[in-house]
């Protein structure tokens, strides 16, 4: 061990010293506290975490430049009172010109984020590759990734039930074993985009999962103020089990429309719908496959009290956030910005036109004599503030109203649900 | 950029900020023919920009009459170069741009540097140990003297 220590001692030093290498490190400190109640109980948990990473950088030739990056930190929470891990381990380079003037190919490896255009399928720290050949008006990405050395807390791939187990259990050291892989061409305003991702856990006797997406997303700008998201995903896929292969097809979508006028107190709205679909029991003539739950590799976040999986679901997303005092001298208080936010929630409605009952969803208290498609509605407020530059502040509370009834969604005695979360980081 | 069109955007900002429209062009073109900027010139733009004393003074008085006010950088001789935190610190400290907790405890160039690119006067890489460009030292100064337009 010395021996290696002293090597990679001398390796940094003669970096430093022979390619005038710039070095920088710093501290970051978060905490999250999270309440919840009416489901089931009233339930508090928090996290803290600090961060110690370094850099080393150093300028090229044309504007080009080298980046390593590395980032190590203590999580506390009341379940794993002790979780030390890698966060970032990056190379970044940066090479200009190099298929002619005004293009540059950008190369990342180590362990980064990965994500894909709608950030709802993909968006995770991963060990991998990333190659961005940078042109004028458009990219091209290449990107392949493993998940298997994320360490099980700090891993959010979970597509298969296995891994859904797996995700609360702390005899599970790593993450699910997956090899991911993505392709994307185009620009802002349109791209298309491939990923895949490819179960490598081998014959456990459990469930494999392999998955493959092609889709198109964008935001071209409509006007000075406003935004066209749009997003569309087919997704195929193979269930196994033991010596029996289920294929899976299934589909995302979202469309939208987002202002911003920074003239308005930078006054930023959108209203998007999103749906992905549910399993749905009629058999295409072709190769026997029915519609499927649509599975994210990582699945998103969406709401914060209700936040289903994105499968079996439709959705209206609105929000507005403004920063009421964006002109005044101080950055304190400028940057103070309140937000507001509704999302309402039905099933999908396809398989209960296709074949009369709506395909189960994965929460609890569902009320299994209901066909009601409208779930219910959650309404969100909050105040972000970046009070300082190295001191930020995000409190935000949401209630879930369930559409509760004999004939509603949920059964009756599902009460309104109600969270509080509060961030708070700095940057030493 | 070229250093012409440098130039034009120098004087752009200059016409705004009438503290700087006698900046003369000698100074100017010493700082932009510079693969990294002197403590000398660094200090003339800081102290001329912020109206510490007038364009008229020579760059080599500059670091002293700079320093003289708990602005400079001591033991930096006139010809050292400057990075990029000396000079993010020289302007924190001339135009009292503070926002950070970590600036206010540890006044440094390194804290500078972070407060300037979160506020967007430094863009692209922003390490406080970096060799500092003369034109990359005009385009700092130049959006500093934009946000003091717009703060007044």
């Amino acid at each position: 061990m010395k021996p290696i220590v002293l090597v990679l001692a001398g390796l940094i030093l003669f970096s430093v010293s022979a390619f005038a290498l710039q070095g920088d490190f710093g501290v970051n400190l978060d905490s999250s506290s999270f309440l919840s109640s009416g489901v089931v109980d009233t339930n508090a948990e928090s996290e803290y975490k600090a961060a110690v990473w370094g850099e080393l950088f150093q300028e090229t030739d044309q504007g080009g430049s080298l980046d390593l990056i590395a980032q190590g930190s203590y999580r506390y929470t009341a379940d794993r009172p002790y979780i030390v891990d890698l966060d970032l381990l990056r190379f970044s380079g940066l090479f200009p010109s190099a298929f002619g003037a005004g293009t540059a190919v950008e190369l990342k490896a180590g362990r980064l984020n990965f994500n894909d255009a709608t950030k709802l399928i993909l968006d995770q720290t991963l060990d991998g590759v990333q190659i961005n050949l940078l042109f004028s008006g458009f990219q091209i990405r290449l990107a392949g990734a493993y998940s298997g050395l994320l360490l099980n807390p700090s891993s959010n791939v979970r597509i298969s039930a296995d891994d859904y187990l797996e995700a609360n259990d702390n005899s599970v050291f790593f993450g699910p074993k997956r090899i991911i892989t993505e392709a994307f061409i185009g620009s802002d305003g349109f791209a298309v985009q491939a990923l895949a991702q490819f179960d490598m856990r081998g014959n456990t006797g459990g469930e494999i999962i392999n998955t493959q997406y092609l889709g198109i997303a964008g935001t071209p700008r409509l006007s000075p103020n406003f935004y066209l998201p749009y997003h569309l995903t087919a997704s195929y896929g193979q269930s196994t089990v033991g010596n029996k292969t289920t294929n899976l097809i299934s589909a995302l979508a979202g469309l939208g429309v987002q202002f911003y006028a920074e003239e308005l107190a930078a006054s930023r709205a959108h209203v998007q719908v999103t749906y992905a679909t549910g399993f749905t029991p009629v058999v295409l003539l072709l190769n026997n496959i029915s519609f499927d739950d649509f599975r994210p590799i990582s699945p998103p976040t969406i709401g914060l009290v209700f936040s289903p999986r994105l499968a079996n679901l439709l959705y209206l997303d609105v929000g507005y956030s403004f920063r009421p005092f964006a002109s005044n001298p101080s950055s304190v208080v400028s940057n103070i910005e309140p937000l507001v936010a509704a999302r309402v929630f039905f099933r999908d409605p396809l398989p209960r036109l296709l074949s009369g009952a709506p395909a189960d969803i994965l929460v609890n208290d569902l009320n299994p004599n209901s066909t009601a498609l409208y779930l219910g509605t959650e309404v969100e407020a909050g105040v972000v503030a970046r009070l300082f530059s190295d001191l930020g502040l995000s409190i935000r509370g949401a209630v879930f109203l369930p559409s509760t009834g004999s004939s509603a969604a949920f059964m009756s005695n599902r009460g309104i649900g109600y969270a509080l979360k509060i961030d708070v980081s700095a940057a030493l | 950029m070229t250093k012409r069109a440098l130039f034009l955007v120098f004087a752009m900002a200059a016409l705004a900020v009438p503290l700087l429209t006698a900046q003369s062009n000698e100074v100017l073109d010493s700082v932009l023919g510079e693969a990294t900027i002197s403590y000398a010139n660094a200090a003339y733009l800081v102290g001329t920009a912020s109206g510490r004393f007038p364009e008229t003074t020579s760059p080599a008085d500059a670091g002293p009459l700079l320093e003289q006010e708990g602005l400079g950088t001591p033991g930096l001789r006139p010809t050292d170069p400057v990075t990029l935190g000396d000079f993010s610190y020289m302007l924190t400290r001339a135009f009292g741009i503070h926002g950070s907790i970590m600036y206010w405890v540890l006044p440094s160039p390194r804290y500078a540097t972070r407060q300037l690119a979160y506020l967007d006067v430094i863009s692209g890489p922003a390490k406080p140990g970096m060799p500092l460009s003369g034109d990359r030292a005009l385009r700092i100064l130049e959006r500093i003297l934009h946000r003091k337009e717009a703060a007044q």
